[in-house]
This record gives C-alpha cells, sequence and structure tokens, in this order.
C-alpha cells in the first residue's frame, strides 16, 4: 500500500487537512477560480478607475491652461463624459450613408461648440487637439463604464460565463485602455500618433517634390488641404487633413469634390494609411494592394468608391502595418521610419503604373496630430 | 504569462514526482512512516497551484516611453536628437543652423522605450 493511513496524530491532522482540502477543491474549485478571475477584474477596474480620474485631471489641466477658470468647469466636463451618438436605423440600409453622414457632422459640431464655449481663445489647432483628448477620455470612460458594468452584472447574477469572458478579455481590454491613456496625454501635448503615418508619409513625399509650407496648399473641404505638385512629368494632387491640429478633416468630400467640382482628370489614386497589423507581423512593415484605404465609420469610403467607380479610377492602397493600440498612441520609432519606404514606394507606383502626362491624386489618410508641412 | 512560468511548473511536477518516487523507495526498502510529509506536500502543491494562477502584474502595468525630437538642417547634414517640447511638430521651423546657417527643421517626433533609450 502506498499511502496506509497513520496512526501517529501528526499523520492524522495532515490526512484530515488533505481530504477537506481535496473534498473542497471538487464542490467548491469552480466558485474559488471565478473568486480569483473577480479579484483580478477588480484590480483591472481600480486601474481603469485611475486612468479616468487621472484623465479628467489631465482634461481638465488642459482647459485651465488655455484660460479657462470656470468653476463649472469640471462638472461640465462630467456631464461630457458620457457623449453619445446613436447610430441609424440600418434595417432599411438604402441612403444610410447620407443619414450617417449627418450624424457625423452633428456630432462633431457638438465638440466643436463645447470646446469653443470652454476655451474661446484658442487657434483652431489647439481647439482640435483639445477635441481629441475630450474623445479620448469619453472612450476611456466608456471602457471603465462596461467593464464595471459586465463584473457586476456577473457578480450579481453569479454568472460563471460573464465572468470568465471577461477575465479572458481583460489583457485585449487594458491594451486598449492603456492606449487612449498615453493617447490623451500625447494630444495634450500636440505630439504625433501612429494614426498620422498616412499624412506623414504623403508630407515627406510632398517636400521632396519641392512642396513646403502651409501657405501652398488650399482648403477644400472642413479641415482637409490640397496641393498639387510635379514629379516625373505627371501632376500629382494631394489631399491631407489640416495640421499639425488633431483633426482627421474630410478626404472622401475633398476627393469627390475634386471629381465632381472641379472637374479633374485623375488617372489615378493612391491612398496611404495606417493599418492594421495581425499579431507575429512587425510594426512599421509595409503591404500594398488596391482600394480604399480609409478606416472609420465608412462615410469617406463610400465617397471615394463612388467616384473611383463612377469615373473608373484605379484605387492603389499602401497601408502601414501597426497594431491597434499603436494607432492611437504617441507615434514609435519603426512606424516614423516606415513612412520614409513609403515614399519610395509612392514614387515606384508612379514611375511603373502612369504615363508621363497622367494625373495621380494621393490621399495620406489619418489623424494631423504633431504634423505640419 | 512570463517568460519563465514553463520551466517554473516543469520543475514543480518533476520534484514532487522525485520526493514521491523518494518516499516510496524509503517505505518498500526501510520501512519508512512518515506519510503525513506526503499530504503535507499535496496540500502545498494544491495552494501552488492556486496561487500560480494569480493575477499577473505585467498586465496592468502602464510602459513609460521618451519622446524624441529630432532636428535637421535643409542644407547640410546636421543632426540633433533632444527630448519633445510641447509646441514642437513634425516639419515645423526652429531657427538657423550654427553650420552652415540653412534652416533647421523637426525631421521626426517618435517615442522608444526606457530599454531601447539605454542601448537593451
Amino acid at each position: 500500500m502506498l499511502l496506509p493511513l497513520q496512526q501517529d496524530n501528526l499523520g492524522w491532522i495532515s490526512q484530515v487537512i488533505f481530504w477537506l482540502i481535496f473534498v473542497m477543491w471538487i464542490f467548491y474549485g469552480q466558485r474559488l477560480q471565478v473568486g480569483i478571475w473577480v479579484r483580478q477584474i477588480k484590480r483591472a477596474l481600480q486601474k481603469l478607475e485611475y486612468m479616468v480620474r487621472k484623465g479628467k485631471e489631465i482634461t481638465i489641466g488642459a482647459f485651465r491652461e488655455v484660460g479657462n477658470s470656470d468653476v463649472n468647469l469640471v462638472s461640465r466636463i462630467n456631464d461630457f463624459l458620457e457623449f453619445f451618438m446613436i447610430a441609424p436605423v440600418d434595417k432599411d440600409p438604402a441612403g444610410i450613408m447620407h443619414k450617417l453622414e449627418h450624424l457625423v457632422n452633428v456630432r462633431d459640431e457638438r465638440f466643436e461648440s463645447f470646446v469653443s464655449e470652454l476655451a474661446p481663445n484658442v487657434s483652431r489647432d489647439q481647439a482640435a487637439n483639445l477635441e481629441n483628448v475630450l474623445e479620448a477620455i469619453i472612450a476611456l470612460n466608456f471602457i471603465y463604464r462596461i467593464v464595471r458594468h459586465f463584473l457586476i452584472l456577473g457578480e450579481k447574477t453569479k454568472s460563471y460565463i460573464l465572468i470568465l469572458q471577461l477575465q479572458m478579455q481583460l489583457p485585449e481590454i487594458m491594451k486598449y485602455a492603456n492606449a487612449y491613456f498615453d493617447a490623451l496625454k500625447a494630444f495634450v501635448d500636440g505630439k504625433p500618433i501612429g494614426d498620422g503615418a498616412g499624412v506623414l508619409s504623403v508630407v515627406r513625399f510632398l517636400r521632396e517634390c519641392g512642396v513646403k509650407g502651409e501657405e501652398e496648399y488650399e482648403e477644400i473641404a472642413k479641415d482637409t488641404v490640397i496641393v498639387e505638385a510635379k514629379i516625373d512629368n505627371r501632376t500629382v494632387i494631394a489631399v491631407r487633413a489640416k495640421g499639425p491640429g488633431g483633426t482627421v478633416g474630410k478626404p472622401g468630400e475633398a476627393i469627390r469634390k475634386l471629381f465632381e467640382d472641379k472637374k479633374l482628370k485623375i488617372d489615378r489614386i493612391i491612398m496611404i494609411d495606417a493599418g492594421i497589423k495581425l499579431e507575429g507581423e512587425k510594426t512599421g512593415g509595409i503591404m500594398e494592394g488596391v482600394g480604399a484605404a480609409i478606416g472609420g465609420i465608412g462615410v469617406d469610403k463610400y465617397k471615394i468608391e463612388e467616384v473611383a467607380t463612377k469615373y473608373k479610377v484605379p484605387l492603389d492602397a499602401i497601408i502601414i502595418k501597426e497594431a491597434i493600440e499603436e494607432a492611437v498612441s504617441p507615434m514609435r520609432r519603426e512606424i516614423a521610419e516606415a513612412t520614409r519606404k513609403v515614399v519610395e514606394r509612392i514614387k515606384r507606383i508612379i514611375n511603373e503604373r502612369t504615363k508621363p502626362g497622367d494625373t495621380v491624386l494621393i490621399a495620406g489618410i489619418g489623424n494631423t496630430i504633431g504634423i505640419g508641412y | 504569462m512570463k517568460k519563465g512560468a514553463p520551466l517554473v511548473n516543469l520543475i514543480l511536477i518533476i520534484t514532487l514526482l522525485g520526493v514521491f518516487v523518494l518516499f516510496y523507495i524509503l517505505y518498500t526498502r526501510y520501512e519508512f512512516q512518515n506519510f503525513w510529509l506526503v499530504y503535507l506536500l499535496l496540500i502545498i502543491l494544491i495552494i501552488l497551484s492556486a496561487l500560480r494562477t494569480q493575477p499577473k502584474g505585467e498586465m496592468l502595468e502602464v510602459e513609460k516611453y521618451y519622446t524624441i525630437t529630432v532636428i535637421k538642417c535643409e542644407n547640410c547634414d546636421y543632426k540633433e536628437e533632444r527630448k519633445f517640447k510641447r509646441g514642437d511638430y513634425i516639419f515645423k521651423h526652429i531657427g538657423k543652423c550654427k553650420k552652415c546657417l540653412g534652416n533647421l527643421y523637426i525631421d521626426d517626433i517618435y517615442v522608444i522605450s526606457p530599454r531601447k533609450a539605454k542601448g537593451g
């Protein structure tokens, strides 16, 4: 017999303790496991709470810095933290893009008016940065509220599945929360973020074509500018959002106007944007394909696809690979270095896929915070 | 999970198996009777396995970065790196080059982790 019963007291006691623990493990093992997960989620929630609190302090500090001494500032910002946009009904999808565009415009106007009310004496660039700060703190607060909701719901209903799902997704959730927290600080300082890689690539390309300085650009749509340049006997028209304040502009509307209002004959469109890399891939890698390289809610993509299809213009897409959390946090070195390689890709596409005399439209997509001309 | 975690688990399992084999040999050859030690080991194993599923601290850490501003001259090969200052943005003109009096501009702003900054 491998484990015979012992007659001495110590043997009996240890046997009893062991079997007690063993039986407890069988009957309460799952509950213990859930308890461990709940503790883990609570720790994460504490950190999220800290981030939201600190984020609010940063936001309030940013408004105070630009001269707001309103005693109601804290409550105004607190009220704005739960701002939302209700998506239009999609059961009858015809015309949904126009409804979406309208809602996005209304949302943007609300942000602008809120910032201009709280910070009336700032420049457009500073106001754009403050709007981004508000967007980041709203996103952070939303993550915190969702995690808290599912934790309380899981505890209340004693739902093993709810707690398990939340615990499993916690590393990913915390990655996003960290990214938004970093983004918040970046927006206050005006640092470029990973999402600006597309714009930065286009500006680098334009500077090589001799286009330097804001005065050379013309505003074609809200917060969106265009400029004309020449390279290898081709005409290049570049589209980007205004900078160095944090805006994404309306590239879809700008491209539509170039085709429909300005009646330009464009032979090729090249779009450059930051795109989501897969796990295992290197940040700053570059890939090429076809289609409208633009994210967001879909309004700009829709407009670009519409005109490209109507006028039968080929669309090239260049993507700079980065993780989603890298897109909203300050630009990493690998991404900054990749923008130089993208310039060579743009030149190669122009040389290989267009003829002398052609007009090429190049669109740098992304948030222009910290990116000048 | 920490990098060395599978190795620690393996060492733990091998050690426990070794102890059990040792007790078995002691019991069969030398009639060793202190089996409370075996139960004590089982209790330690259960507690250790519970502790190993505790929250991982690194998931909750915030990584800190240095933000670098790279300044270049439009005319010569002058290049300077410094800490980011509020108000810096890429392609901002920031004065004249000490070497050739050309225009100095910010060529890059990016973040690096402290490990890389120390050359790690």
